[in-house]
């Protein structure tokens, strides 16, 4: 039996394990406010602070957090040069045909670069405290304001749900299918693109077939069982706010005004 | 392709959400399976045509999210201009294919899907040169840079996604678009 | 092409970091034109082996030799390989993609190196073989024909390289009993042509009255092999579980305790029926 892949939820008992995860989305937007609006060497340190509690709080080792990011150098390296190089075609410190390197272009490197960096660090904070079931669930509760726009907010919700439950079925079915059509000799090495592409067929027109397939008949039983629309959904009990919830919300909303009040 | 149910084209789309999870994974673990292109572009893609644009713009939204959360791919840090460029796939196709209609089904695949591949990339590539580097002049040659480099993948998924609509419609799994008179 | 394997081994890790080991130690061989059945409770392997004996996994550690040769050593011709091994995997209806009938089943051979003649040679001859009208299938779409009809085609594609070893992993499961004994014969009638059968099956029926040699598996390792008679009279001296027993042995185990004591040796049905009449000529009409 398949079971799904978690991600990079690593699970535990910590402080921010056990805060409620729509409280977690909305402190990581609160920071992530307070990161972009960051201003100075005050505020920036306000934020590092923050980050480094959390990360002390969370219980997880540094590696962990900071380990993808060090992956993303040369991504990283790329947004600097294309700030350094790109911001200013009048002061230019060193000019080269298309490239101008200018100070304000590499001081707004920086500081996009830094805000990158703790951002995706909030995040993997993030999902590696939450699991993607509660991650999902959570975002589900959190779209619920767009019901007053008119978006159907209860048949996304089901549409995400139901997703989910096929995807360790459709791994199963997608094995398989690649399963027999490499032992019926299938290759996909060739170099010419359109072949290439051509060898793709065997492997993806299967799979589609019996997904859609499979959603048809979910589509029948639903209907025949009486689905109308998603709005008489069983639904889940949520489980209340508790008093860490509320800190934490309380607290970031603090850092977030601090940071745009106070240390502009 | 319109006259599905609204249940219908639902759990279609699910199933493209999840296929955009498993997508990737299948073809990570095939000998040269390549980088050559995103599978996850296929089931938006798809999803777009068959089911419309609401459905389209939720499964390019929901498909990258859900298969970073669960798998880390794509990573975080691409996931926002990965977000919209598939947003803007779905949406942009699903409205495509509603308002072409030249009675050959092949040409109306095509025309809306490369509207929509070419809408979509130019999105994200505005998207991601103001998010990391607003105020650079060159926006605008990011923005094409990023379109010029992805052009093999778009190649592939002209190829593979109208051939997969071909093949639901021959298995009766989606109606017929241009039913056959008599 | 007799199929050797030694000491084969496989595990793997799932995506919760947990190591699974699917086999463990498994060795036997399988000669030239046998017909083996596979059998054991659901997980116990099975599908594992195929895949490793088609040489869709590298087993773990251990050897698998066809021909004498070790398929997983370093320059072993893999293209070979999957011309003389064909595999049909269950619900085989699924893998079906291409425009016509004849493509699909064509494709199998792309990589074969034979010419144009002989491939279309070769596929007038599978379908031919899975009971179609050539002219009349091959120009038809494989994904609109009916559920029957696309297995056959699924099957045909499998036999186009007219493989000297065909694996079936549970082919008649869900299939109606007219479906199950054509499938059957047909099978009967390929190794009855020199062809080496391999099939996977839970049903005890199938295995007890069409297979040569069988082997049991039970949480990946290989718990008994042999003729399939021999098997048969074994696993009824295993109290701990009627699993493998067939339906003639468990009538035989009935009717012993109603004070009708049958030979021991009774396996198939026809034992069944033969020992049976006996005991009614004797009984009664002398």
């Amino acid at each position: 039996m398949r079971t799904l892949p978690t991600g990079q939820y690593i699970p535990g008992h910590s402080l921010l394990h056990k805060l409620d995860a729509r409280v977690k989305i909305l402190c990581l937007m609160l920071f992530i406010a307070a990161i972009i609006g960051a201003a100075s060497i005050w505020g920036y340190t306000l934020v590092l602070v923050t980050i480094a509690g959390l990360i002390l709080l969370s219980k997880l080792p540094i590696r962990s957090v900071v380990g993808s990011i060090r992956r993303m150098g040369l991504f990283l390296l790329v947004i600097f040069m294309m700030n350094a190089l790109f911001f200013d075609q009048e002061n230019p410190l060193a000019s080269w045909w298309i490239f101008h390197l200018s100070s304000g272009g590499m001081k707004q490197g920086f500081s996009v670069v830094g805000n990158v960096v703790l951002i995706l660090m909030l995040g993997n904070l993030l999902t590696m405290t939450t699991s993607p079931t509660q991650v999902t669930t959570a975002l589900e509760s959190l779209i619920k304001p767009l019901a007053l726009i008119g978006v159907p907010t209860e048949e996304v919700a089901m549409i995400i749900s139901v997703a989910i439950q096929f995807i360790p079925t459709l791994m199963a079915e997608t094995e398989s299918i690649k399963r027999a059509q490499l032992a019926r000799g299938a290759r996909f090495e060739s170099k010419k693109l359109t072949e290439r592409a051509a060898s793709f067929i065997p492997l993806v027109v299967p799979i589609f077939i019996s997904a859609i397939r499979r959603a048809d008949e979910l589509a029948l039983a639903m209907e025949a069982r009486g689905y109308r629309n998603a709005k008489n959904r069983t639904k889940r009990k949520k489980e209340p706010l508790v008093l860490h919830d509320y800190s934490a919300l309380t607290i970031s909303a603090s850092i977030c005004l601090i940071q745009f009040l106070l240390l502009r | 392709m319109s006259k599905m149910s609204s249940v219908k084209r639902s759990i279609i789309t699910a199933v493209c959400i999840g296929l955009c999870v498993v997508l990737p994974m299948l073809f990570h673990s095939i000998p040269n399976g390549g980088t050559l292109f995103s599978p996850m572009h296929i089931p938006v893609l798809l999803s777009g045509l068959i089911c419309g644009w609401p459905f389209g713009l939720l499964c390019g939204l929901a498909g990258p999210l859900l298969s970073s959360l669960i798998t880390g791919m794509p990573p975080m840090a691409y996931l926002p201009s990965m977000m919209i460029e598939l947003a803007v796939y779905g949406l942009v196709c699903g409205l495509m294919i509603n308002l072409i209609r030249t009675k050959k089904l092949y040409a109306d695949l095509y025309i809306s899907l490369v509207v929509a591949l070419i809408a979509g990339r130019i999105v994200a590539g505005i998207a991601r040169a103001l998010i990391f580097a607003p105020g650079s002049y060159s926006m605008a040659a990011w923005a094409t840079g990023y379109f010029v480099a992805t052009w093999p993948g778009m190649v592939i998924q002209l190829a593979l996604i109208p051939t997969i609509v071909f093949a639901l419609m021959k298995a009766k799994l989606i109606p017929q678009r241009y039913p056959a008179k008599g | 092409m007799s199929i050797t394997i030694e000491n084969l081994s496989y595990s793997y890790v799932q995506h919760s970091g947990e190591k699974i080991a699917a086999l463990k130690g498994v060795s036997c061989s399988i000669e030239v034109g046998d017909f083996v059945g596979i059998m054991g409770p659901t997980g116990c392997g099975k599908t594992t082996l195929l895949q490793l004996l088609a040489g869709l996994l590298s087993p773990t550690s251990g050897h698998i030799y066809l021909h004498g040769e070790d398929i997983n050593a370093k320059g072993y011709d893999r293209n070979s390989l999957r011309q003389t091994i064909g595999v049909v995997f269950q619900d085989p209806e699924y893998q079906l993609f291409a425009t016509t009938v004849e493509k699909d089943v064509a494709f199998g051979l792309k990589h074969s190196g034979l010419c144009r003649d002989e491939i279309n040679a070769n596929v007038k001859w599978a379908l031919e073989t899975m009971g179609f009208e050539f002219e009349k299938i091959r120009h038809q779409s494989p994904l609109a024909l009916s559920g029957g009809e696309k297995r056959r085609v699924a099957i045909a594609g499998v036999l186009a390289t007219k493989p000297k070893i065909l694996m079936f992993d549970e082919p008649i499961a869900g299939l109606d009993p007219y479906g199950r004994q054509s499938f059957l014969q047909f099978i009967t009638q390929m190794n009855q042509s020199g062809t080496t059968v391999i099939m996977v099956s839970h049903n005890i029926e199938a295995l007890c009255e069409y297979t040569r040699h069988l082997l049991v598996l039970e949480q990946g390792k290989l718990i008994d092999s042999g003729a399939t008679r021999d098997v048969f009279g074994r696993r009824k001296q295993m109290v701990s579980s009627a699993f493998g027993q067939t339906e003639a042995q468990k009538i035989v185990t009935m009717l012993s305790e109603g004070a009708l004591a049958l030979s021991p040796a009774i396996v198939t049905y026809d034992d069944l029926l033969s020992a049976l009449k006996q005991e009614l000529t004797r009984g009664g009409m002398g």
